[in-house]
């Protein structure tokens, strides 16, 4: 059995006209200890499914349905109250901006504390300990030190250090990676993914990392599941999925990763992601796909077939990395 | 000659204050920085946040007023210019920011926008300039209903296009991006770097392009700066610092490009060798040179 298995997600908020679906029937599984990819372009809704899935979305009013089932348990029956003590404890979250999701008017030793409190019956002391030690395992130097500063004097790799650390503090099994690297610099990023690789090896905690970014997800994930406005696409594992690429969409993301030794001239991928509500009909990709059929491809609901959701992916021979003895060291 | 001559340029800001407000020691955010700019090039300057890059960018424009130096733009001593004759020649040379959801007016139609500058320095009409608008949009490929709508509206890449767009309006010789695509999606990314290159081609333009990201850096740019703590630490073609960076900072920022290739399909996994490994090894304020002056 899956650690979590996500199970035709749909979620839907209120507009000024009615319910607008925004994720569409949405599943995947993450096996415990494993890393899966959620990639995407913005808009596509990767984070509104982290989201619904830890059961954040219901509490903003929105319409959920489908099932989470969470080490066997269906975290969508659970009342808001249950589903406090599984967040942080079970299952967690790191977010893009560190900066922002620590509160500025508390040092990052306390919020580190706090999240402790919450979760487990330890003394205020304990909870500090436990906080100065999770700041040094996340490598932050001079931990004791660092703990009693406040957010505003951590850079942006060090806060978002501060996150994992804050994340991870009550060992949950798993945690929702939401672009965690995205606003840091390349060099930074690099060593955010170090640091989750090896408290993954250490600790077999499972990860579900969110990103626009295929090279990033090639660091982290061995499973990657494809997102493109508010449907999964493609689900392969992340070898096939770069080697051999099934929809036209993961082709287009991948052949937009600037890569050393390509060269000049990225390929993109024309066209923005549709609004919600405004969904194309058939194949909601069709209008920005080089491979479109009309009267083929803009027709009908479409599935997910065999993990992918493409007519023509039979018949398209579709571009992905080299194959590994062309892969340049 | 050059389009830009950049020679010994300093910036300093004070981070103590002495006896009666003097200022005792100093950060320097740019120290000694020279370089040149061809016509028709496009000149990448790398580094981490904190190296100086965008310090820099500001200097050349003197959006920020530099302590030492020259900057000559097309044989013209930009620090010796007053302000009437240096809002002239700025015509000349724009700036494209990172975050285009700050860079436009939230409370203002794209369009009005993206006119702005025509009214403010040519006193063109709304409607000569609503036209102008119109066609520059054709330009970046963004079509002409964004003119009526508000910057919440768009996507970062509509809106980044859009800042590209009000650039363009003055026809300049040098656009100075300052991360330009850093916010951006990889796709829209890709859109937008293709769009820079094809405006390149077409009006010849001269590009400094601010980044942190070096793979960029081989898609956009002819030559590079690679900049740490206000220095330079590198320079040199694209090619030369692909190929054979000379200094270590430049091997580590090249080791941190994520490649799109699965851990498990690596041949060469791993750092590149001579890279340091310090489990952190960020920048912190504390630890760039301070230069104490002495009273």
């Amino acid at each position: 059995m899956s650690l979590l298995s996500v199970r035709d997600l749909s979620v839907s908020f209120r507009g000024p006209g009615g319910w607008v679906p925004v994720t569409d029937r949405v599943s995947f599984d993450v096996e415990a200890g494993t890393t899966v990819g959620l990639v995407g372009e913005s808009g596509s809704g990767k984070t509104v499914t982290a989201l619904s899935a830890m059961g954040l979305t219901r509490a903003q009013g929105a319409r959920v349905t489908g099932q989470v089932l969470f080490d066997g348990e269906d975290l969508s029956t659970l009342s808001q109250r249950e589903l406090s003590t599984r967040r942080g404890a079970t299952i967690s979250m790191i977010f893009q901006q560190a900066i922002r999701t620590l509160d500025p008017a508390f040092t990052v030793g306390e919020q580190i504390a706090e999240s402790v409190r919450r979760h487990e019956k330890v003394p205020r002391k304990e909870a500090w300990r436990r906080a100065v030690a999770m700041l040094d395992r996340v490598h932050i130097p001079r931990a004791a030190e660092r703990a009693k500063e406040y957010p505003h004097t951590f850079s942006g790799g060090m806060s978002q250090r501060a996150m994992i650390a804050m994340a991870l503090a009550c060992s949950p099994k798993l945690v929702f990676a939401d672009e965690p690297t995205t606003a840091l610099d390349v060099t930074v990023q690099a060593r955010i993914l170090d640091l989750l690789r090896e408290i993954q090896r250490d600790t077999g905690i499972a990860v579900v990392f969110i990103s626009h970014d295929l090279g990033v997800i090639a660091e982290l994930a061995q499973q990657v599941v494809v997102m493109y406005a508010g449907q999964v696409v493609e689900r392969a594992s992340v070898e096939e999925l770069f080697l051999h690429p099934r929809h036209p969409y993961t082709a287009g993301l991948l052949n937009a990763i600037p890569a050393v030794g390509r060269g000049r001239r990225l390929v993109s991928i024309p066209g923005n992601v549709p609004a919600p509500g405004s969904m194309p009909t058939g194949c909601r990709f069709h209008p920005r796909c080089p491979h479109e059929v009309p009267g083929r491809c803009d027709v009908g609901p479409l599935d997910l077939e065999d993990d992918v959701r493409c007519l023509r992916s039979g018949e398209l021979t579709l571009l992905g990395i080299p194959t590994p003895t062309g892969v340049p060291s | 000659m050059s389009l830009l001559e950049v020679e010994g340029l300093v910036k300093r800001y004070p981070v103590r204050q002495g006896f009666l407000g003097r200022a005792k020691e100093y950060f320097t955010a740019v120290d000694d920085v020279a370089f040149t700019a061809e016509r028709g090039e496009t000149l990448a300057i790398v580094g981490e946040s904190g190296a100086g890059k965008s310090t820099t960018g500001r200097l050349i424009l003197r959006l920020i007023e530099p302590d030492a130096g020259t900057v000559r733009f097309d044989g013209v001593d930009v620090r010796a210019l007053d302000q009437p004759a240096l809002r002239k020649l700025r015509l000349r040379m724009q700036m494209i920011f990172q975050d285009p959801y700050s860079s436009l007016d939230p409370h203002l139609p794209v369009g009005d926008s993206v006119s702005e500058p025509l009214h403010v320095h040519f006193g063109m009409s709304r409607g000569d300039r609503l036209r102008r608008t119109a066609e520059l949009l054709d330009i970046v490929g963004i079509s002409h209903d964004v003119l009526e709508r508000y910057p919440a509206e768009l996507s970062g890449g509509q809106l980044q296009r859009a800042a590209i767009a009000r650039a363009l309006t003055m026809k300049p010789d040098l656009i100075v991006a300052d991360e330009p695509v850093a916010a951006l999606d990889v796709s829209v990314r890709a859109q937008v770097l293709n769009l820079m290159l094809d405006l390149q081609q077409e009006f010849g333009l001269t590009y400094l392009f601010i980044t942190h990201d070096l793979s960029l850096v081989e898609v956009i740019a002819d030559r590079a700066i690679v900049m740490s703590t206000g220095r330079i630490v590198e320079q040199g073609t694209v090619k030369e610092i692909f190929e054979s960076p000379r200094e270590e900072y430049t091997r580590s920022l090249l080791a941190a490009i994520p490649r799109p290739v699965p851990l498990s399909l690596r041949t060469a996994p791993g750092p590149v060798p001579g890279v340091a490994t310090d489990p952190t090894g960020e920048l912190h304020l504390d630890s760039v040179h301070v230069d104490a002056v002495k009273d």
